[in-house]
């Protein structure tokens, strides 16, 4: 594990609205690290708070109180742009129920995020399909998201969160929607990737997944019950 | 590079969720055979009617001081003159005496305000001519009375009366549709029996009569309407002072060059004539109407493509957000996708309603809208709906992803 911190987040808290009146505590006072190159393991039941770690870390949403810095720059102050860019620029996203977009074919799923880029097309689509061919789904390329499986579905999702060659990728219950084959495979590819360079961060409710990580992280009720 | 690869895309798969395709399609189709019609519509009423309401008008000095044939000798000489505007259709009004009380006069039945002194605005009771065979009259008692040619007057004239012209098996009859006070026209006598009719009653009566269109009439006078040639964009032609200046010129050019010095052709007291309603307000009218049907249908368009961009792409927009896609590049999505959608419905609409123009008037040519009609339609009704997607859209993109995932 690199000495070199990636992530430092600091006594985060997150309260939702619910309702008119009543507050929900999803995050109270959790702090952590993350290091290059590390797979980090959140793990709890339903509605301990690991999603919404997630969404914290990635900059998908802001904390009500603490600080998350990345390299050393606290991005709980950035602006709305600014977050854009890390979400772009440092970091990928795996939705647990994916998230493709419906109308777009696998490959032009996994294509969608380099669109906006200066990247000569032919070079995106050549990573595009490079990743889907490490995904083993290069004979699903033209295939729209209803047509494939869960499995295939998550798949292209980790494939377009690899187009980007992100930082750190975090993953929400990665596994949560698949068989066990499946998902020990989309797990062996995540360590693939967190081999190579990458942080991954993993939201799980399923114990048996922690024999892939380098550290575990408990929460419960929205508190960090062991690191 | 990025900006164009949205947009290539964008319109790629503007038209590859059917459902979502169709359903715009039909309402950009829907909306534009309508908007066309409507501007086509305004078109018409502008050049047709507000145009042709100024230009010269020429009133005869005394009574039977010029001829049908003089009139017609000025209309050739105006004619085939170079001016350096054009002339539209010199219109003139003659006038026939039948007998010692009884006079007919003519009108442009397709052109009733362009006479400054006889239109609608005399009317007293009923309405001004509009079809042949329909009657302006002096209010008044009528004696009843036979003219040497047979002109029967049955009653004191009411709107609705009907006269019978007769001479042997001949006959014309008359309506009448409407009663003006005979102050209101220059040189009128109570005890005089005049009809205002249409040019082509007149020539029936007078062939009636036997009498010559030219030779035995006589011109009251005679209104010469000027084309304002401006932008060429009708409904935003409307008349600057450039065009008062024509008509003041064209006076000018008709007493110098045109009005031989040894025939009366009239005075000027009422040159450089504009129409009795005021123009400017009628403008001012047009131009309410147009910017009304412009933001209606601006306001319709965003309100449409709230709901829809509300229903079909929160999902998409929150996931493009989670990706790092920037606001600009999101809308750029999103406009060119509808950009190019209601370019295609557009066009549909507008090819759907010029066929059944077609097909609705056998196929004549001159029923299809004008193109500066169509392109006017364009512009509200696809360059307006832009900026209600842009306006709809940036309240989505001012949230955190999660925060529409949420909500979803």
């Amino acid at each position: 594990m690199s000495a070199e911190k990636l992530i430092v987040a600091k006594n985060l808290v997150k309260i939702y609205k619910r309702g008119r009146s009543e507050m929900v505590r999803a995050l109270d006072n959790v702090s952590l690290e993350v290091h290059p190159a590390e797979m980090i393991l959140l793990y709890g039941p339903s509605g301990s708070g690991k999603s919404t770690l997630l969404q914290l870390l990635s900059g998908m949403d802001k904390p009500t109180e603490g600080t998350i810095e990345y390299r050393g720059q606290d991005i709980t102050t950035w602006s709305d742009a600014d977050l854009t860019k890390y979400r772009r620029d440092e970091v990928g996203f795996v939705f647990q129920s994916w998230e493709l977009i419906d109308h777009l074919t696998a490959l032009e799923n996994v294509e969608v995020p380099l669109y906006p880029t200066k990247i000569p097309s032919g070079e995106v689509r050549t990573k595009a399909i490079q990743l889907l061919r490490k995904m083993e789904l290069l004979d699903r390329e033209e295939h729209y998201p209803k047509e494939l499986s869960g499995g295939e579905q998550q798949r292209v999702a980790l494939a377009r969160a690899l187009i980007k060659e992100p930082k750190v990728i975090f993953a929400d219950e990665p596994t949560g929607n698949l068989d066990s084959e499946t998902g020990e495979m989309i797990m062996r590819m995540l360590k693939i990737v967190c081999r190579q360079g990458t942080a991954v961060i993993i939201a799980t409710h399923n114990e048996s997944l922690r024999k892939y990580a380098d550290r575990t992280i408990k929460l419960f009720d929205g508190k960090m019950a062991r690191n | 590079m990025g900006f164009f690869r949205i947009i290539s895309r964008s319109s790629k798969f503007a038209v590859r969720v059917k459902k979502r395709f169709i359903l715009l399609l039909l309402i950009y189709a829907i909306i534009a055979g309508f908007v066309g019609a409507l501007v086509d519509d305004l078109d018409s009423y502008q050049t047709s009617d507000l145009l042709d309401q100024r230009g010269v008008y020429i009133e005869q000095a005394e009574e039977f001081s010029v001829t049908g044939t003089q009139g017609s000798a000025l209309v050739s000489a105006l004619n085939s003159a170079t001016l350096g505007y054009s002339l539209d259709d010199i219109q003139m009004y003659k006038y026939a005496q039948l007998d010692n009380q009884l006079r007919i006069y003519s009108f442009d039945l397709s052109r009733p305000w362009l006479h400054p002194n006889l239109n609608p605005d005399i009317v007293k009771t009923g309405s001004f001519p509009s079809s042949v065979g329909e009657a302006l009259v002096p209010m008044g008692d009528i004696q009843k009375r036979n003219s040497t040619n047979g002109a029967v007057i049955e009653s004191t004239i009411a709107v609705g009366s009907e006269f019978t012209f007769t001479t042997g098996a001949n006959e014309v009859t008359i309506r009448v549709s409407g009663i003006m006070d005979p102050s209101d026209y220059v040189g009128s006598e109570n005890d005089d029996l005049w009809f205002f009719v249409d040019d082509s009653t007149f020539n029936d009566i007078l062939a009636l009569y036997g009498l010559d269109p030219e030779a035995d009439t006589f011109v009251h006078s005679m209104a010469i309407p000027i084309v304002i040639e401006g932008s060429g964009i009708p409904l935003f032609d409307i008349p600057t002072d450039k065009d008062y200046e024509n008509v003041a010129d064209l006076e000018q050019t008709i007493q110098q060059d045109y009005l031989p010095d040894d025939v009366t052709y009239g005075n000027f007291n009422k040159n450089a004539e504009t129409s009795p309603i005021d123009v400017k307000q009628k403008n001012r009218l047009q131009s309410l109407l147009t910017f009304v049907v412009a933001v209606g249908f601006g306001a319709l368009f965003v309100f449409l493509f709230g709901m829809l961009i509300a229903k079909f792409r929160k999902r998409e927009i929150a996931i493009l957000k989670a990706m790092g896609y920037t606001r600009g590049s999101i809308q750029l999505s999103l406009v060119t996708e509808i950009f190019t959608d209601a370019i295609i419905g557009f066009t549909v609409g507008m090819g759907l309603i010029q066929l059944a123009l077609l097909y609705m008037s056998d196929f004549e040519p001159s029923t299809l809208f004008r193109p500066v009609s169509v392109w006017i339609s364009f512009l509200i009704v696809v360059l307006m709906s832009l900026p209600g997607t842009f306006i709809i859209t940036w309240r989505s993109l001012g949230v955190s992803p999660m925060t529409i995932f949420r909500d979803k």
